[in-house]
């Protein structure tokens, strides 16, 4: 049956596609006929002109029959979309100038959501590239007692729900950091991650070469290194499986390497067994991070409830899991937790920008119609129908609307381009933003629901036009009364309301990050140094010559000629993963077990407060005298004190943490420091104990190094380099300043930032030529009555206020109306807000002033020209 | 001479699929077999007769094709396809019922 199918499509689509060759063949079929046919006349004893005679009347006319077969054959619809294209395309080149206006307003609203939807879907939309990576879940704790998840788990808790769960292939955690490798005798630093053996089985890692280590292999040392760094220093894949490296202060056999598309977590150079290091054996411990793979079949519900079900057991086994319950996340939420506001955000403001685009658009199309009133009344004078009328200016707004889509494709992809030259390393997957079949089919959507709005309306009015009247009157006044006081009245108010909650959105964005970028961090970035090092350590008599290796570090940078103080520190401020601990005060508030305040714990050296220029409020710093062996001292902040101590003296009082065996006995508190934003520069001071670094070598293998000099930092450079290769030639360094930690700190703001601003003030401007190209239609169309009015003595004073509050009146509606928006809709902006109120009284008084004043600038030209209307002029041509 | 009856509805296209289903002609061919296999009983007129082949076309029971036919001049030949054979039993089997249940009707005696 179906070959019938094809046959009849065929003969359809040949009439369609090769309408001429059809055309011929039809005659040629005819003619044949006719041809047959006087022969046969001819034989019946006819003479040859009367025999073709009879021939062609016995056919019925050739050329009716023709007409008759070629209208059996086409199918309408596409012959008058053929039509109503060919007519259209001529339309809009006869006015070029409104025709380019609306495809590059159109284009440019397009373009703005096109290239958001593409880092939409590239980001948040589409699946991570690992296999059944929708079944791939973070597992992490959540403090019930304070709502909130905590990345990290501790060792036991992962091996009870491992054991434990019924709803998960794999569970597995990773763990690390950057440590020190060594590649033939190089060192260097890499990003290491020591993790069980299912960890990739949870990602279905199957490596590039190589293998990955099994239960089997344990517990040998073995390395599977990333692709790239694989590239990088065997020069491929191949080459580096059975290369041996050292990391982690161990030789490690490289054994397999890991897809190119494999990046997790994050940048991972090299990831070794979680064997290399012991496992912090106390529940307290919280240092891993947990990744698990769904069974097949298992929904996220169930896993919850299985998951939280083991939690609520641990809970009521051991104390210290009071108020831990476990949160179960598909890791691309995860991943894109904090992205996620700010996508959705710029997804509202480039709609925005793509309304007052269609509205635009939408006028523009209403005064070409309305220009175009006695042609349509014309052709329905000679018998359109209106639906063949609404047809045709529905195809026409269609293909305006097909070209912007081209345009603002164009446009997207240049954008696109702007924005990962732009972006922050830190927003995730920015790898996978492209331009791809389903973002062609969103702006493809788009732009058909954009053409409908603002086609339908012209359409509308077009196919209602009054044939009568529209003929009768004067021609020049085919235009007059064309479009309604209200139509009008909506462009500007809706044009300004939705300007000023874009704009609103852009300024507190921009208050937020000037405070941002003015906050008082409590130390200094400017001209300090950051020397990062990592010395390797493998036993615990390292931990003494990593020691005397930083002593003699420091000294030696101390002595170059410029440097007014230089200290180590553990961890720089702003890098993500830090230490804290609950605390206690000896004599103090007691604390039931897992409810004692968090503080943040920094190891650092001597002068480190100096060299930072953090004030020192009370007491002392550490001196090289607070070593081990020596009664244990810390110094803590000003909101640590404010917190435990209130109005009493810190002083002398003793402080406990349960970060390391030396902490828990209590550390003598000497010193108070001012408090200092160290987390982020949007996150306050939080509680913090500092710990003198020869008391606390720790995990002390890691150390920057930061100097504090009158020159510029970028000199000390090479001379610090020559000093530490000149006391251990193994150890790495690398070199920042604080200033670069702090812009790095602030790339994620400016980035949201300067994105809403750039769409916020195109939103603006297109709603600017908005009012503008409305006032002047406005003016153009009541030119004679102008002259009427100054013929009679009206001043053109007047005409020009009158013009100019006019507009005005609108303008100030939309203001309202986009003020009462833009508090309800600037509250879900909180969380990106820094240091402003949503209802920042300064920004909304500048929005409307910014607004005001350009709205009467953009009115202010067509009332001027309708002031300086020439009576004259303007009756003659009535 | 008095004018052929009119074929009823549908029935011309019974008559060119039959006819097309014997061999493969083009349009002039067979509005010669018709009159001649019906003894000029039934006349198409030759301006009904392409809508109707067109018509077949399109439908998909009939293709053409373009071979050298009399005069050495290009025709369009007609072929039945192979639904347009299923459809010929189709209608021929139709025909049959409702022709005879036409004469039975007008076997009835009058009384």
């Amino acid at each position: 049956m179906w070959r019938r199918w094809i046959y009849a499509v065929r003969a359809r689509l040949r009439a369609i596609v090769r309408s001429e060759r059809s055309d011929r063949e039809l005659s040629e079929e005819l003619s044949f006929h006719i041809a047959m046919e006087t022969e046969d006349n001819v034989s019946r004893g006819m003479s040859r002109v009367e025999a073709e005679r009879r021939a062609r009347l016995d056919l019925g006319g050739v050329q009716q029959l023709k007409e008759d077969l070629r209208d059996q054959r086409s199918v309408p619809w596409i012959d008058h979309l053929r039509q109503d294209v060919r007519y259209g395309v001529r339309t809009i080149l006869r006015t070029k100038a409104i025709s380019a206006a609306v495809i590059v307003t159109f284009a440019l609203g397009i373009g703005a959501n096109a290239a958001i939807f593409s880092l939409i879907n590239g980001v948040l939309l589409s699946p991570l590239p690992y296999r059944g990576s929708e079944r791939i879940v973070a597992v992490e704790p959540f403090w019930t007692n304070v709502g909130r998840t905590n990345p990290t788990s501790s060792a036991p808790d992962f091996r009870d729900w491992r054991a434990q769960n019924s709803v998960l292939d794999f569970l597995a955690y990773h763990t690390g950091g950057e440590f020190t490798a060594l590649v033939n005798g190089t060192p260097m630093f890499a990003s290491i991650q020591l993790v069980t053996t299912d960890f990739f089985n949870v990602f279905g890692v199957l490596p590039d070469a190589g293998r990955v280590w099994t239960e089997q292999d344990q517990p040998a040392l073995l390395a599977v290194v990333s692709h790239a760094w694989a590239v990088t220093h065997f020069g491929s894949a191949q080459a580096a499986v059975g290369k041996t490296i050292s990391a982690v202060g161990r030789s490690a056999e490289i054994i397999g390497v890991a897809p190119a598309r494999f990046a997790y977590p994050g940048a991972t150079d090299i990831w070794m067994p979680n064997t290399l290091i012991p496992e912090t054996p106390s529940r307290g411990g919280h240092n891993y991070f947990v990744v698990g793979k769904l069974k097949e079949g298992v929904s996220l519900d169930a896993a919850r409830e299985d998951m939280r079900a083991i939690a609520a057991r641990l809970e009521r086994e051991y104390p210290e899991n009071r108020f831990k319950s476990v949160a179960v996340t598909p890791l691309l939420d995860k991943l894109t937790s904090r992205t996620r506001t700010t996508l959705w955000l710029l997804l509202g403001i480039v709609t925005g920008v793509l309304f007052i685009a269609c509205v635009n658009v939408a006028h523009l199309q209403l005064v070409r119609a309305a220009a175009r009133t006695r042609e349509v009344a014309v052709r329905c004078a000679i018998g359109a129908a209106p639906n063949r009328i609404i047809r045709q200016v529905l195809t026409e707004s269609g293909l305006l609307g097909f070209a912007g889509c081209v345009l603002g494709l164009v446009v997207a992809w240049l954008t696109l381009k702007g924005f990962l030259a732009l972006a922050p390393a830190d927003i995730p997957r920015l790898d996978d933003v492209l331009i791809d079949g389903r973002v062609f089919l969103f702006t493809f959507a788009v732009t058909t629901l954009c053409s409908l709005l603002f086609g339908i309306g012209p359409a509308q009015r077009a196919a209602r036009a009054d044939v009568v009247a529209s003929l009768q009157s004067h021609p020049g006044r085919g235009v007059l009364g064309g479009l309604s006081a209200r139509m009008r009245s909506s462009v500007v108010i809706a044009e300004v309301a939705v300007s000023v909650v874009l704009l609103v959105a852009a300024g507190l964005l921009l208050r937020s990050f000037v405070q941002l970028s003015r906050v008082d961090l409590g130390f200094a970035t400017d001209r300090v140094l950051v020397t990062t090092t990592a010395f390797p350590v493998r036993g615990a008599d390292d931990f003494e010559r990593a020691t005397s290796f930083y002593r003699a570090l420091i000294e030696g940078v101390r002595a170059l000629p410029g440097v007014r103080q230089a200290a180590g520190v553990r961890t720089m401020p702003f890098v993500e993963q830090r230490a804290n601990s609950g605390y206690s005060i000896v004599g103090g508030r007691t604390y039931p077990q897992g409810e004692a305040p968090i503080a943040q714990i920094q190891v650092i050296t001597p002068g480190y407060f100096a060299t930072v220029r953090t004030p020192v409020r009370q007491g002392r710093d550490f001196t090289d005298d607070d070593q081990y062996g020596r009664p244990q001292v810390a110094i803590v902040n000003e909101r640590l004190v404010r917190e435990a101590f209130g109005d009493t003296d810190p002083m002398g009082r003793v402080i406990t943490t349960g970060m390391t065996m030396e902490s828990m006995n209590g550390m003598r508190i000497v010193g108070v420091v001012a408090d200092a934003r160290q987390l982020s520069p949007a996150t306050p001071p939080q509680p913090e104990i500092y710990l003198p670094y020869l008391q606390h070598p720790g995990p002390g293998s890691r150390l920057a190094l930061v100097t504090d000099t009158s020159l510029d930092p970028d000199s000390l450079v090479a001379s610090i380099r020559e000093a530490a290769r000149k006391l251990n030639p193994d150890v790495p360094v690398r070199f920042s300043t604080m200033d670069d930690s702090f812009r790095l700190a602030l790339s994620y703001p400016r980035f949201r930032t300067v994105l809403v601003a750039a769409f916020a003030f195109l939103a603006v401007a297109l709603a600017l030529v908005g009012i503008y190209s409305v006032l002047s239609y406005l003016v153009a169309e009541q030119t004679q009555e102008i002259g009427v009015r100054l013929a009679l003595g009206a001043l053109r004073r007047d005409i020009f206020g009158a013009v100019i509050g006019g507009s005005m009146r609108l303008v100030f509606s939309g203001l309202v109306i986009g003020v009462v928006g833009a508090l309800l809709a600037v509250r879900t902006m909180q969380t990106v807000l820094f240091g402003v109120s949503p209802r920042d009284p300064l920004t909304i008084v500048g929005v409307i002033g910014v607004l005001a004043v350009t709205a009467l600038a953009a009115s202010a030209i067509p009332a001027l020209r309708a002031a300086s209307v020439d009576p004259l002029v303007a009756l003659r041509d009535e | 001479m008095s004018k052929p009856p009119d074929l009823m509805q549908g029935t011309l296209d019974l008559l060119l699929l039959k006819i097309i289903a014997l061999a493969p002609q083009h349009g002039w061919a067979i509005s010669q077999r018709l009159k001649q296999v019906s003894d000029q009983e039934l006349q198409v007129s030759d301006g009904s007769l392409y809508p109707a082949l067109h018509k077949l076309e399109l439908a998909g029971w009939i293709t053409a094709e373009w071979k050298v036919g009399e005069l050495g001049r290009r025709a369009k030949f007609y072929t039945l396809t192979r639904a347009g054979r299923r459809r010929l039993e189709q209608e021929t089997e139709h025909w049959r019922r409702v022709s005879t249940a036409i004469t039975r009707v007008l076997q009835l005696k009058e009384v």
